[in-house]
């Protein structure tokens, strides 16, 4: 056990299997969680964690820091919601709107981004963002600004809306894996270590880069879409930063460039956010700091122990820690 | 028939002229070195052949095909491989993938890509740190791994830039005597020390 978890790829299929079994773990939840409300607690853990997914493909895997996860879920909710508050579109028409919608501004700013690093790419990111966000709630005729739009709902049961989210992330989180153990894993890995190296070797550097942030986009679009029409109802809060602030935390302290650590860390931090919501603001402190800390002490979240708990149950120690990554 | 014909080639930086009228060809199967003190321009010349500058003026041209301007990717899918004078690995990946990235990129299937890494790396004395990261590699293993990363595919032209700066001279043999397609090449050393 401990020897083959060193192999990069045996680490993937260890990470999706853990992944998985997160996923068996919350459809069968809803067992001992009959209530309506915290059912709902953790289907918006569930957008959440396709935001998280989506920005580690691309903070994590990629190394690309961008501050506009957020600004991504809110372009989606609102395509799909513009769309049916003016044109009466069904929500058919209107998620794979709101992907489309949604990967094509994300290939546009990872085209203007391209030559960016470090702070420049997050702060030119997050003015993104903000831009995003203070252009839809300014302008009141069509998106009726900080009103927020009604957003029709799809399906009549919180249960079929559980299942239905937790499906959908699945499938992301499949689709993550099979992208990261083709070809262009590699070539995610090697642009977030060394560019030049990269480009050295052969790797085109745009289109890959490009590609991450699309791909990020898109999903995340498709995430923000589904939840408008969960919560029928979509506002500009959707993209405020402290959302940002709330996915990268939720990254961070599962684990950066890990496949579990997104997922878990969104439905730990969600859900503890909800016991917490009686502190008001102080919740965000409470998250920070973990964020602080495990950034300082624990590059891999709460993967990192577990991983090291696998180890340990090997007959024997690892040879050699097996990744910072 | 020369593989790599540089043709006046000058670069200034500021108004300091590093590269003055470099012209020199290099035929297939041969093994350049470039040898100058600290400063005289061994980098910047393979920075320009490689694609991370621009030359002022004069033409590269690479099998008869005009190479200047082009972008490193794009010279690498050309068969331009190069070492950095500071190592560059990728240190958060293990000694395996560091390999299969070159492999991939420059079209090799993934089974191929994968005999071949594993070929170099034996060859570079590297089997057991195969699966660690790249990062926790010593200096010298690092430098070897860079230069395997350029052989993954047999290049048309290999620049290595001091590739046996702070490496031990047994890996320097193991590195030029063993299986390894090393020619065409080029190289840089400071001082005239010979290759062997």
């Amino acid at each position: 056990m401990a020897v083959i978890f060193n192999d990069t790829r045996m680490r993937d299929r260890i990470q999706l299997v853990f992944s998985l079994g997160i996923f068996a773990l919350v459809a069968l939840l809803p067992a001992i969680v009959h209530n309506e409300y915290w059912q709902g607690v953790l289907i918006v853990s569930m957008y959440f964690a396709m935001l998280a997914a989506a920005w580690n493909l691309l903070a994590g895997y990629t190394g690309q820091f961008s501050l506009a996860p957020a600004a991504f879920g809110m372009i989606g909710a609102y395509v799909t919601g513009l769309l049916s508050y003016h044109f009466n579109a069904p929500p058919l028409v209107g998620i794979p709107a709101a992907v489309v919608v949604s990967a094509a501004i994300g290939f546009g700013l990872g085209r203007i981004v391209l030559r960016l690093r470090g702070p420049y790419l997050a702060l030119t990111t997050l003015s993104f963002a903000e831009i995003c966000r203070l252009v839809i709630s300014n302008s009141i005729e069509i998106t009726r600004g900080d009103l927020g739009l009604n957003v029709p709902g799809i399906f009549d049961h919180r249960l079929t809306w559980y299942y239905v989210m937790l499906g959908v992330l699945v499938f992301i989180q499949l689709g993550l894996y099979f992208l990261l153990r083709a070809p262009a894993g590699l070539y995610l890995r090697a642009i977030r270590d060394d560019e030049i190296a990269a480009a050295s070797r052969g790797v085109k550097i745009v289109l890959w880069k490009t590609n991450a942030f699309t791909l990020s986009a898109a999903i995340s679009g498709l995430a923000g879409a589904l939840y408008g029409h969960f919560a029928q109802f979509v506002s500009p809060e959707l993209g405020l930063l402290s959302q940002t602030g709330i996915i990268v935390s939720m990254v961070v302290i599962g684990g950066l460039a890990t496949l579990p650590g997104p997922i878990g860390g969104a439905f730990l931090v969600y859900v503890a956010s909800e016991f917490l919501r009686d502190f008001g603001g102080y919740q965000l402190i409470v998250f920070a700091l973990l964020v602080i800390i495990f950034a300082r002490f624990f590059r891999e979240g709460l993967w990192g122990f577990f991983r090291r708990a696998i180890e340990r149950t090997g007959r024997r120690p690892a040879p050699a820690p097996s990744a910072a990554e | 028939m020369a593989c790599l014909s540089i043709d006046s080639v000058s670069k200034f930086f500021g108004g300091h002229k590093a590269l003055d009228d470099v012209t020199f060809s290099v035929n297939e199967g041969e093994l350049v070195g470039l040898i100058g003190p600290n400063g005289s321009g061994k980098t910047t010349l393979l920075n320009i052949l490689s694609g991370y500058l621009a030359a002022d003026s004069g033409d590269v041209v690479l099998d008869g095909r005009p190479i200047t301007g082009l972008r490193p990717e794009a010279l690498a899918r050309l068969g331009v491989l190069r070492m950095f004078q500071l190592t560059r690995v990728f240190p958060r990946m293990s000694v395996l993938d560091n390999l299969l990235v070159t492999g991939s990129a420059l079209g090799l299937a993934e089974a191929e890509a994968d005999g071949r890494a594993r070929e170099l790396i034996e060859d570079l004395a590297l089997t057991r740190m195969m699966h660690l990261d790249a990062g926790q590699l010593s200096g010298g293993q690092r430098k070897l791994l860079e230069f395997g990363s350029c052989f993954m595919v047999p290049p048309r032209i290999a620049l290595l830039d001091e590739p046996f700066a702070a490496v031990h001279p047994t890996q320097v043999r193991q590195r030029t005597s063993g299986t390894l397609n090393v020619a065409p090449s080029t190289m840089t050393k400071p001082g005239g020390r010979p290759l062997r």
